[in-house]
């Protein structure tokens, strides 16, 4: 049973789940740690790039955080190791006009954000989960994980970051889904958006 | 922005036919738990249910807003059936 500290950080419409679901909209792409890289580019002043052995050289951070899916499973306490995001954004140095950030994936698969929403405390690239490497069906060999928001903005295979000096639309926000998606406001749905 | 979302529902409402959509992107996202193929195949069927639905919408708005989300998504599946 549920207690009741857990139920209090189950947003409306959302139901806790012990496991944790597979799902994605594509196929698990292959992971070469020799040929992958993680790749800064748009609205920066230094476009920049990362081996995967640079990229885990980077300071680490673990966060402990809730996950939320649009789907209406809730999945608390993940304990998250990675890189934050505003390291990764600091060391690119966005540009005094970036106000947006998409994640991208090695498909077609993005996630856009304000960029003081990806620069939050808990928002990082992480590897691990529950200190074992995060398997590839979770999104490994790295995801993106932003706790506020509803879990198709946390992309999991990131190979990179496009900033961007307006807002773009990501794959599920321009098929109908919110553009903010924060699970507090229940803002699953693109037609909820300006209500 | 979808267009002509949220109104009430009834024998025309727009939020039937986006539900018929949003099961057929849960088909998809689920399809790595069983045969890919087949829950693509069961995702064609519900967005061709969802394209008929859409097509009788008397708003023209939400018509073409929910017919062009439609397509899109059929458009993914070919893609995805493509690739294999």
């Amino acid at each position: 049973m549920p207690t009741a500290d857990e139920l209090a950080r189950v947003p409306p419409g959302q139901r806790l789940t012990r496991g944790w679901p597979i799902l994605h909209a594509e196929g698990i792409p292959p992971f070469d740690p020799d040929a992958w890289r993680f790749r800064v580019t748009g609205a920066v002043e230094q476009p920049t790039e990362w081996t995967w052995e640079e990229f885990r050289a980077l300071p680490a951070v673990t966060v402990t955080s809730d996950i939320h899916c649009v789907t209406g499973w809730s999945k608390l306490d993940n304990s998250w190791e990675g890189v934050s995001f505003r390291e990764v954004l600091d060391r690119a140095g966005p540009s005094p006009t970036a106000t947006h950030a998409l994640t991208e994936a090695p498909s077609a698969y993005t996630a856009n954000l304000p960029l003081e929403a990806v620069t939050d405390d808990d928002v990082l690239f992480a590897w691990s989960h529950d200190d074992a490497p995060l398997p590839p069906e979770h999104g490994g060999p790295l995801r993106l994980v932003v706790p506020k928001r509803y879990f198709w903005k946390s992309v999991k295979w990131a190979v990179g970051v496009r900033v961007l000096e307006r807002d773009v639309r990501g794959y599920w926000e321009e098929r109908g889904y919110h553009n903010d998606a924060d699970p507090w406001a229940e803002q699953r749905y693109a037609w909820q958006e300006g209500r | 922005m979808l267009a002509g979302m949220g109104a009430q529902p009834g024998p025309e409402d727009p939020g039937a036919v986006w539900d018929l959509i949003r099961r057929a992107d849960e088909l998809v996202k689920y399809a790595s738990n069983r045969d890919p193929a087949t829950a693509r195949a069961q995702a064609r069927a519900q967005l061709e249910r969802a394209a008929g639905a859409a097509a009788a919408l008397t708003d023209p708005a939400a018509r073409d807003s929910l017919t062009a989300q439609v397509r899109r998504r059929l458009d993914d599946l070919d893609r995805d059936d493509a690739d294999g």
